[in-house]
């Protein structure tokens, strides 16, 4: 653009709100022939403020147990002049996320007078068939200015039972003798870890519980030569039930051969 | 020998002084807008003229 000596012109700058809230300063650069200042620095500043502001919408649920309901909440600054008030809740993704948790949000009041959003989140029983480790949650508010409010809420849930390893090979010959295996188990859960049977149907083994601490236990698997020859080559399934607040069954593939 | 110096270099600032070329001058380089709502689109709008006697050329206006 060419401007005549006398001439005047205006540089409109203009900035979206829509991200965030709080200060804001944006910089804009010309470049001109001027005799003096070819290159100068406009500065385009303000605030943003929201009727509805977070604090924080990324929230972590760590340690999260089936069956129990987790608690957090988040701090909201509520400027419009009358109670906060929740219309809905939706968790959109993943798409089946409410197969698999229970979630309830509600605005509470402290009691320094500050505004909360409470969000209850229930693991349902079946929650280990979910595959992500985040949900996105949308809240519909009473605001006009922000009827959605957007949170990520990062999962992590607590295993009943991790087994190490998940298969189990017996090939080494130690000294003319198969060498035994271990399988080591381990709760997270704030309960004890019982180990209530070990059995493998044809399998030339005998097993030997290790309590190594209330949450975490070894099994020595070993060769029993009584149960078979010298050379034979097996294969099976050990099936360990185990009690943390509750009996299941895991399998454990096993294959061998007996030095 | 100095004082023909010290006139030829005034002469010269003088020269300068007189003949501006293209300049240009912002009424504010720096506009606040105050508090502003979410989800709005704000305006600054910088005011500038050629204060020079040359014709003022705008190569490029870009976000900083």
């Amino acid at each position: 653009m060419e401007y005549a000596p006398g001439e005047g012109g205006v540089i409109k700058a203009y900035y979206n709100t829509a991200a965030h809230t709080g200060m804001f300063s944006k910089t804009i650069r010309v470049k001109t022939n001027s005799v003096k200042n070819k290159d100068i620095t406009l500065i385009l500043k303000g605030k943003v403020f929201a009727e509805l502001e977070v604090k924080n919408n990324t929230i972590f649920f760590y340690d999260l147990v089936p069956g129990k309901t987790k608690v957090f909440n988040i701090e909201v600054k509520n400027q419009m002049g009358k109670p906060l008030e929740i219309k809905n809740v939706k968790m959109i993704f993943p798409y089946n996320a409410s197969n698999f948790f229970s979630l309830k949000v509600k605005p509470v009041k402290g009691s320094n007078g500050k505004e909360f959003i409470r969000f209850e989140l229930k693991p349902l029983t079946n929650v280990y068939q979910f595959s992500n480790s985040s949900l996105t949650v949308k809240v519909k508010t009473n605001s006009k200015q922000v009827p959605v409010l957007t949170f990520y809420l990062r999962l992590k849930i607590k295993k009943p039972v991790t087994i190490n390893p998940t298969a189990l090979f017996l090939y080494t010959n130690t000294g003319g003798k198969t060498a035994p295996g271990i399988i080591e188990l381990d709760t997270e859960l704030d309960k004890e870890l019982k180990i209530v049977s070990v059995q493998c149907k044809n399998c030339p083994l005998k097993f030997k519980v290790i309590d190594i601490s209330p949450k975490s236990k070894q099994i020595l698997v070993e060769p029993d030569y009584t149960k078979g020859k010298k050379g034979k080559i097996f294969a099976g399934i050990i099936k360990l039930v185990v009690d943390v607040g509750g009996k299941k069954e895991f399998s454990v593939p096993v294959r061998g051969r007996l030095y | 020998m100095r004082k023909l110096f010290l006139f030829f270099a005034g002469l010269l600032f003088a020269f300068n002084s007189f003949a501006k070329g293209p300049q240009i001058k912002f009424e504010k380089t720096i506009v606040d807008v105050g508090t502003v709502p979410i989800h709005t689109k704000v305006v600054g709008e910088f005011k500038f003229k050629n204060v020079g006697d040359e014709k003022l050329i705008i190569f490029m206006v870009k976000p900083g």
